[in-house]
């Protein structure tokens, strides 16, 4: 190469290295070491929460000017797990996260969470704790006692109906039915007489099939929580699993419900636009029905087999350890504590119709009047009295995703037997969870 | 700062200058110089992962030490054997039939016909959106009750599946998706192939009264082979390495019909949080198309004339 252009070519790199240093230079970070700044990360699996999560973190802002919180929206529970993941393997967590509660005991085993009650000594932070349903603390307290979890966006499964339906088929439209033979009566009549193309989707898609499956394992009078609370075992293959899942099967082979895929994500449209008369899915999702429903509704508890109930469902805030100081652990329990206040917690309940968290919350002056003008939302509360734990296990994404929806779809899109499906979710999970022992 | 030397002093005269030293390089080493930020960054980001990575396979999932489990593993992991299964026939399926139907738009809008630059356009045009658009796009046609294919099948009173519900369905009706995305960017080459050949070719086998078939199956298709081996590996890589529409689309469900091989190596690094085991699959995922580009090289190398 000649030497004038190396001569230049030196020349600019020497140029743009001094620049890149004196850059440097000015970006150092000028910050008053009383602050401390921490991040949040907060799913969204509704589609309302994000906005009121942003407006409580403003509210925080002023009223802790000393705590910068940084707001993160990381999507749905499963992509929030991610994005954690990512997040700890470099070195530097969140402090504080909302997680979905069945999260807990991967992350205790990899030692990712640290337990509430070193945080919460004093009195008032226990009767804090101790205010929050027993329900919904069932998934974030271990068999000693610790809690891991404070709930914050909690749910429970429970039944819409279009009541326009129900008119045309001659059937009582404030009433949802309340037995299983008459769940099956009001999905043909208003299919035969109401003129609606399906009677009940119950959603079938991976993410979520094992939770609507819970319910009706319980309803057939087995024991709906599926898993022991260690998360080091479970029970998938007695009669009352069996019967559970030949029922769910029927609903697609005899054209109550579609017999491909229901999906999770599409399932509320599809009842917004009168695919179904009637539709089981969360709690969570009234805000959305009420907002763009065009049809009566209503809603109400499942209806009881040999047994009633539901699993509870939703997010709970959790301290993460990784590269976190004790200022930013100290800030993290105040933002957690402020989130999860009974006016918040109605706050939330209100506009999302997730349940409140605890007879505070839903004895708010915003909730009873909220009440009075939307009395569907007695239901969610009612239905969550109920309501049993969430199946949780150790290497839950395999378990739950990997062996137990696929074997579960297996039988209900693809015409497996449901006894030898279930047998062999139930050899091939004990067989992943023998490894964590 | 009494008395300023007029000069500077001799020692920073004869202080190592790594401008001064540069410019005294001899020409071959001065490349090397300038090529050195590109060896750090494929250092730092393509032979450290691979280590990584090999590395990271043969630990256990929690705790140290030296095992061959994760890839002892692989052999009775379902959803890993599932998986393979469908990139397989993903992978057979989608490449033959992108290359075929890109040549053939090729040599058609290879030739004079009206409107060829709108055209060329048009089937190009899936290749330059992104994968996610696509998959969103495709989602509406596939929509069981309100999408565009359902809608036209139920006009015409035909039976409307669900696309992407149906396990036996939804694997082919990705593989549509992809040849859509694919065909278009693949006939780019191939026009610029056709281009490349000797239009006296042409008229000669018109001299002869050679037929247009025959004068492609023995003149233009040889001839383009240079093009199908680079398009036929570009193409594998591809069927393998885009799953963007998997996440968009499907999470590999129904029944784990849809699952794929870069996709269920996420899930295990990120979902589950195992990155050895997710380590071990990498690997033995890039050995297979090594070895399968080779096998494509020297079995092509064979029949194809460079000029």
């Amino acid at each position: 190469m000649s030497s004038p252009i190396r001569k230049k070519l030196l020349a600019t790199a020497g140029a743009a290295l001094a620049f890149a240093v004196v850059l440097t230079g000015c970006s150092a970070p000028a910050q008053a070491d009383e602050e401390v700044s921490i991040e949040f990360y907060y799913p969204d699996q509704v589609g309302t929460l994000g906005t009121l999560i942003d407006g409580y973190l403003k509210e925080f802002a002023a009223e802790h000017p000393k705590i910068k919180v940084k707001g993160v929206y990381s999507g749905d529970y499963d992509q929030t797990l991610t994005a954690v993941n990512t997040a700890i393997d470099g070195g530097k967590a969140p402090a504080l996260a909302i997680m979905d509660q069945t999260f807990v005991l991967d992350l205790v085993e990899r030692d990712a969470i640290s337990s509430w009650d070193d945080y919460l000594n004093d009195d008032e932070s226990k009767k804090w704790l101790d205010g929050f349903y027993p329900q919904f603390m069932k998934n974030s307290t271990d068999s000693e006692g610790h809690v891991w979890g404070v709930p914050f966006a909690r749910s429970t499964i429970v039944q819409y109906w279009n009541k326009d339906y129900f008119t045309k088929a001659g059937l009582d439209p404030e009433h949802g039915p309340a037995t299983r033979s008459e769940l099956l009566d009001a999905a043909r009549a208003t299919q035969e007489k109401g003129g609606s193309k399906y009677g009940l989707f119950i959603p079938t898609s991976t993410g979520t099939a094992y939770w609507l499956y819970q319910a009706l394992v319980q309803q057939a009078g087995g024991d709906g929580a599926i898993s022991n609370a260690d998360g080091t075992k479970v029970t998938l293959d007695t009669p009352e699993n069996v019967k559970a899942l030949e029922f769910w099967a029927s609903l697609g082979a005899e054209g109550i419900a579609p017999s491909t895929e229901v999906a999770w994500s599409t399932s509320t449209d599809d009842f917004l636009a009168g695919q179904t008369a009637m539709l089981w899915t969360t709690s969570g999702r009234m805000g959305t029905i009420q907002d763009k429903a065009t049809f009566d509704w209503g809603v109400s508890a499942l209806p009881k087999d040999v047994a009633a109930g539901a699993p509870t469902g939703g997010g709970s805030l959790m301290l993460f350890n990784e590269g976190v100081s004790d200022k930013q652990r100290e800030a993290a329990v105040t933002l957690a504590k402020f989130l999860t206040t009974p006016e918040r917690a109605a706050d939330v309940s209100v506009k999302s119709g997730y349940i409140a968290t605890s007879d505070a919350a839903w004895n708010d002056p915003a909730m009873v009047a909220h009440v009075k003008k939307f009395p569907q939302a007695i239901a969610a509360h009612d239905a969550a009295r109920d309501a049993i734990p969430e199946m949780s296990t150790l290497d839950r994404d395999r378990v739950v995703y990997q062996t137990l929806a696929p074997a579960l779809q297996s039988v209900l899109l693809n015409g497996a037997d449901a006894k030898e499906a279930l047998t062999k979710a139930q050899a091939d999970i004990t067989k992943i969870l023998a490894e964590h022992k | 700062m009494t008395d300023a030397p007029a000069v500077a002093p001799p020692t920073e005269r004869s202080s190592w200058n790594p401008l001064r030293a540069a410019r005294k390089l001899p020409d071959a080493g001065f490349a090397y110089f300038l090529l050195l930020p590109a060896f750090i960054f494929l250092a730092l980001f393509t032979v450290k992962p691979l280590i990584g990575s090999i590395i990271a396979s043969t630990q256990p999932r929690r705790g140290d030490g030296f095992t061959l489990d994760n890839y002892a593993r692989l052999a009775t992991d379902d959803v890993f054997l599932k998986a393979l299964g469908n990139n397989f026939l993903f992978s057979l399926i989608t490449v033959p039939v992108s290359l075929g139907l890109a040549m053939l738009l090729a040599v058609l809008l290879h030739q004079n016909v009206r409107g060829r630059g709108f055209l060329r356009a048009g089937v190009f045009a899936p290749a330059i959106l992104p994968m996610v658009a696509v998959a969103v796009i495709w989602m509406y046609f596939y929509q069981p009750n309100i999408g565009v294919i359902n809608s036209i099948l139920g006009a015409l009173g035909l039976p409307t599946p669900d696309w992407l519900g149906d396990p036996g369905l939804v694997l082919p009706s990705l593989m549509v998706m992809m040849v859509w995305k694919e065909a278009g960017f693949f006939m780019l080459f191939y026009l610029a192939g056709l281009q490349g050949i000797d239009p006296e070719l042409e008229e000669a086998s018109r001299l002869e009264g050679t037929g247009k078939f025959r004068h492609f199956w023995k003149v233009s298709f040889p001839l383009l082979m240079p093009t199908t081996l680079f398009a036929a590996i570009v193409a594998l890589s591809d069927s393998i390495k885009m799953v963007d529409f998997v996440f968009v689309m499907t999470q590999g469900g129904p029944d784990n019909a849809s699952n794929l091989l870069l996709f269920y190596i996420y899930k295990v690094a990120f979902a589950q949080h195992w990155p050895q085991f997710a380590a071990a699959i990498s690997l033995v995922v890039v050995a297979v198309l090594v070895a399968l580009a080779l096998i494509q090289i020297r079995l092509m190398d064979r029949k194809i004339h460079y000029r």
